[in-house]
């Protein structure tokens, strides 16, 4: 699985991950924390190979740095933060998805655009496949590349902030579809995210970063239990009941 | 959350009969750019010297001698131009990008002033002058950009300070010798007077060469337009594959400039054009670009040599008439990025 080994990485002098040591659990959903600047995106860059660090990060025990792009693009899909709007349509967007696995030629096989119909479906997006992302709102876009990503079918997802346009109906349908393809795709997902209450609410485990430093690692139950989040963001952590449920709130 | 909607904006080429009528704009092209010129020719004359008739023997002269050579130039220039702005709007990230960012222009126009100032008699060695400084000065922007990070701000800023530094070169050799200036001037505003067809089958085969490798690539060059980072991780190359556009976008202007002289406005205008008529998949806006390319720089041709005959109005003044008005339009109407 996807393990990172004393990663470090800097921006000139200023160092923004220092000895990063945590690996995946397989088929959970791992949220990453950290207050701005902790180096959250620094992370997702690091896996995407764009920034240089020193450390290593493997799948399967193999380095990523020496694994080539397309084998990797196999193994693991990226969404990152910042989504441009080319003027192609949705379902051009999630064709792209296939990119890694098609020859030379680029053509699509039956396989490919059979990948292509379930992630529209499964990302609710068939509404959207014939509009351009120009049209799109920001929510809207976030589902588009969501579902391209889906297409890309990759054992380990990586998504950076992938709820901040979306709608609170539309965020919680996102985290439920996480939750099935866990389950039934057996996917592993890696998600920064911001919001704590949503990470505590929908993530199996957490891996708290505080100044470029793995501050926690561990079952999310166990990090609401110990407070670490308390401590890092300075908030204060709150429970409440309903509706037979109990729900985790910071303010 | 399943309902379809019906396809939005149907492209003009979407289907065959778009692409037939792209094509049958560029026949046309090709007939009035032979038919009109500033020798008078009825249609009749024109077919005899076109199938080599008795008879029509100074016809087939003008035809052959005169015009095919230019017409085949306005086919070259304008697909060589095309798909270099095509490429550079893709790699760049910028609708508006011309061959002029990388360089091009102002590598050319600097060497050629060099060797008219230190060489006046090598004349005839300023077309290979202007391909080697066209192509000499995108490599000098690509290996400052490659030193840093290649991404598409970095390669447009080295491309600034390059041409601001190559322009004032140019400068320079301009005030020293007013008849280099000139002779500089006629190489600056371009044209397609060469007659001479021979020279147009090296910048004809690199420019060639380049739509194949263009088309090719297409799917790669396609996914540069959601960013680095996401076309990163789908696998592509992305330094590598954006140095290859830069390479070949550099490679056909450079090629077009050799035998044309600095034709402007074709590399910025017709991928716009192009893209709204058939999207922006990569592919398709190539071979679009091509063709429109191609018809523009004929009729623009034509236009300059028909509406003021005997006199000549050389093409690159007609693509400015046309490009500036259209550059206004596109700044005023800025809106998306390209892909």
């Amino acid at each position: 699985m996807l393990s990172f080994h004393q990663v470090s990485a800097s921006y000139g002098r200023r160092q923004v991950l220092d000895r990063i040591d945590f690996s995946l659990v397989p088929h959970k959903i791992t949220a990453v924390l950290g207050r701005n600047g902790s180096g959250k995106s620094t992370l997702v860059s690091c896996i995407n190979q764009e920034m240089p660090y020193t450390g290593s990060i493997t799948f399967a025990d193999r380095d990523l740095a020496v694994m080539p792009g397309r084998e990797r693009a196999q193994l693991i899909s990226i969404l990152p933060q910042v989504l441009r709007a080319p003027a192609v349509t949705a379902e051009e967007l999630v064709a792209f998805g296939r990119s890694p696995y098609l020859d030379f030629g680029r053509r699509m096989t039956a396989r490919d655009k059979e990948a292509v119909e379930e992630a529209i479906g499964a990302a609710g997006i068939g509404y959207l496949r014939h509009k351009r992302l120009t049209e799109l709102s920001g929510g809207e876009r976030q589902k588009a590349y969501l579902a391209m990503v889906l297409a890309q079918n990759t054992r380990v997802m990586v998504l950076d902030e992938p709820t901040t346009y979306m709608d609170i109906e539309y965020e919680t349908a996102f985290f439920r579809l996480l939750d099935a393809l866990k389950r039934k795709r057996k996917i592993t997902f890696l998600v920064i995210l911001h919001n704590l209450t949503q990470a505590v609410r929908y993530a199996d485990r957490v891996v708290v970063l505080d100044g470029g430093r793995v501050r926690y690692q561990g079952e999310t139950a166990d990090c609401v239990e110990k407070r670490v989040l308390e401590e890092v963001f300075h908030v204060r952590q709150h429970r409440a009941a309903g509706d037979g449920e109990e729900f985790i709130f910071f303010t | 959350m399943g309902n379809k909607t019906a396809p939005a904006g149907r492209a003009f080429c979407g289907g065959w009969t778009g692409w037939a009528a792209l094509t049958g704009v560029l026949i046309l092209s090709l007939v009035l750019s032979l038919r009109f010129g500033s020798s008078e020719m009825g249609w009749t004359a024109f077919w005899g010297g076109l199938f080599r008739r008795e008879g029509y023997e100074a016809h087939t002269l003008i035809l052959y001698a005169l015009r095919l050579p230019r017409l085949l130039q306005g086919v070259l220039a304008g697909t060589g131009l095309s798909v270099s702005g095509v490429l550079l709007q893709s790699v760049t990230g910028n609708d508006l990008a011309s061959p002029s960012i990388i360089g091009v222009n102002a590598g050319a126009g600097f060497v050629v002033i060099l060797v008219l100032s230190c060489f006046p008699a090598a004349a005839a060695g300023l077309p290979l002058a202007a391909f080697a400084g066209a192509f000499g000065a995108t490599l000098l922007i690509m290996a400052v950009a490659s030193r840093v990070d290649a991404s598409q701000s970095t390669v447009i800023l080295s491309g600034i300070a390059v041409q601001a530094l190559l322009s004032a070169g140019i400068s320079f050799f301009s005030l020293l010798d007013t008849d280099v200036l000139v002779s500089y001037s006629a190489f600056s505003v371009g044209g397609l007077s060469n007659t001479d067809i021979r020279l147009l089958w090296l910048p004809g085969g690199i420019i060639l060469a380049v739509l194949f490798i263009s088309l090719a690539f297409s799917g790669r060059i396609q996914l540069l337009c959601l960013g680095d980072s996401m076309a990163l991780s789908l696998g592509v190359r992305v330094k590598g594959v954006r140095m290859l556009c830069l390479v070949c976008a550099s490679a056909s202007a450079a090629a077009v400039v050799s035998f044309a002289g600095l034709l402007g406005f074709v590399g910025l205008v017709v991928p716009h054009i192009a893209r709204k008529l058939c999207g922006a998949r990569t592919g398709p806006l190539l071979a679009c670009s091509a063709l429109t390319g191609s018809s523009l720089v004929l009729l623009a041709d034509l236009t300059g040599r028909v509406a003021f005959a005997p006199s000549e109005l050389p093409v690159g003044i007609v693509m400015a008439f046309i490009g500036a008005p259209f550059f206004f339009f596109l700044l005023l109407r800025r809106r998306r990025v390209p892909c």
